[in-house]
């Protein structure tokens, strides 16, 4: 690397300090050893039978919940046709209704006027009588 | 030049590095060795690389199926293993399972066996006009080349290399602790996943076997940071650490309940197709790779398949390193693949150029 002006500058005061650049090459040994320390542990924990459980256990876990809220997830849906059939179905109640009700008034019309005309031959009759 | 103005000026390049980092990485660009595809079937594809082609006898390498994508074998020129191997002269083919989406989840192990590897293997003898292939396995793509190997005799196999690959799964770890049957349904996850493992569920996997390696990667990273060419390998090697591939559910299930749980190709109990696959039925030459602190198949996994094999010509070869330095980066090309090259050399035959063969005659 070039040398820079600024870096000649700084090192000339580091190197009046007590500090070493060994520090940085400390730092890093110290960060080494901790991970490898952490790993080798957390690797002897998880080979035990113990954790394949628990890990087993959980994966269970974790798929029930799954099929939980997929199937809550799936019931909006669900819901909403049936509400869709049940609307249907109420039309054509209510469809049939109003054509029995068409029925029963014009039943009750072609009566009304059946009666209607019976009345009146028999007046003419009394008349003619 | 002094020791501070030396560990400075590094720091200086640190921050710089560590700027253009977070202003967003390009991608590298990945797999430059220069291919063409000659056969593909489903989501797979046979790839033919560019080669001087010195020996006469193609390389057929097997990876995994899933999980990760095939460019780490071709990660960036000078470490790139598929250069490595098409420079020392072979005509190099690699065979990419591909990419696996809903569509796929039915796609079985014993099809990738018995279907669609005889065929490539079929389209490297033809395309090659060669007589015999050699065939190379890592990691998972060495005990279904194995099985292959093993169960079409017919196929001729003239070398057999096994590169991390997991043979005796009673040695195989973390993994193999886990996916005891007493612990874990392979139907329940499978039909609880949807019918396909999720690259995420491949990934929380992989990153929960080795809980401390994102901290570690990353302080090596910082104290390597003043590193350009370091810094090039590791966005390239990061990218492909981060890219997950899902696996077809029927396959993880066969890939779990046959190898994990039962260990049929070590035990001589497997059979696909109607074809018993026993290990000793394989008689070429062999030669497996394992690694020192390989987490994913430890080397006891691995060195399992020289006592199984029926070959006479067989060597187990233990290197320093993991799982994926055996295969990738600019250390694999000092210590694991000139030896694997040099194996296969002195095993393959050797090409004699058309006009000096016509000579002799």
């Amino acid at each position: 690397m070039a040398a820079d002006p600024v870096v000649e500058y700084w090192a000339e005061i580091m190197k009046r300090t007590p500090i070493s650049p060994e520090l940085m090459a400390q730092w890093k040994r110290v960060m080494d050893h901790g991970i490898e320390a952490w790993s080798r542990a957390l690797s002897e924990v998880m080979a035990t039978e113990e954790f394949a459980q628990l890990l087993g256990t959980s994966i269970e876990q974790w798929l029930a919940a799954q099929a939980s809220i997929t199937g809550n997830r799936a019931q909006p849906p669900a819901h909403a046709t049936q509400l869709l059939a049940l609307a249907a179905q109420l039309n054509r109640i209510e469809e049939r209704i109003a054509h029995i009700e068409e029925r029963i008034a014009s039943s009750a019309e072609s009566a009304a006027e059946a009666a209607a005309a019976q009345t009146a031959r028999r007046g003419r009759r009394r008349r003619a009588a | 030049m002094t020791e501070w103005q030396a560990e400075l000026e590094r720091h200086v390049r640190r921050m710089h590095n560590a700027a253009a980092m977070a202003s967003g990485v390009r991608r590298p660009n990945l797999g430059q060795t220069p291919r063409r595809e000659i056969l593909a079937i489903g989501t797979a594809r046979l790839y033919r690389y560019e080669s001087p082609r010195t020996h006469d006898t193609p390389v057929l390498f097997v990876p995994n199926l899933g999980i990760s994508r095939p460019y780490i074998f071709d990660l960036l020129p000078g470490a790139s293993f598929v250069e490595h191997m098409t420079q020392q002269g072979f005509d190099f083919y690699l065979l990419d399972w591909g990419h696996f989406g809903s569509d796929d989840r039915d796609l079985t192990l014993e099809e990738c066996v018995t279907t669609i590897l005889p065929q490539m293997a079929q389209e490297v003898l033809q395309s090659s006009g060669a007589r015999e292939l050699s065939v190379l396995g890592y990691c998972m793509g060495a005990p279904l080349s194995a099985a292959f190997v093993a169960g079409y005799p017919e196929v001729p196999v003239r070398n057999f290399v096994d590169m991390a690959g997991p043979i005796d799964f009673s040695h195989s770890g973390l993994f193999g602790r886990w996916l005891d049957p007493k612990y874990f349904n392979v139907d329940r996850v499978v039909e609880g996943l949807g019918g396909s493992v999720p690259a995420s569920a491949i990934r929380a996997g992989f990153k929960l076997v080795r809980p401390t390696a994102d901290l570690s990667t990353y302080v090596n990273l910082w104290w390597n940071l003043w590193n350009d060419r370091y810094v090039e390998g590791f966005n390239a090697l990061n990218a492909w650490a981060n890219e997950y591939v899902a696996l077809p559910g029927a396959f993880f299930r066969q890939w779990v309940r046959d190898f994990y749980q039962d260990n049929k190709l070590h035990r001589g109990e497997l059979r696909y197709g109607g074809r018993a696959m026993r290990l000793d039925a394989i008689t070429c030459p062999l030669l497996a790779v394992g690694a020192a602190q390989d987490y994913i198949a430890p080397p006891a996994c691995v060195r399992a398949l020289v006592d199984a094999v029926g070959s006479r010509d067989k060597q187990y070869m233990e290197l320093p390193g993991g799982h994926i330095s055996l295969i990738a980066g600019r250390g694999a090309l000092q210590t694991c693949w000139p030896r694997v090259s040099d194996w296969l050399a002195a095993r393959s035959a050797t090409h004699v150029a058309t006009s000096v063969r016509r000579g002799r005659r």
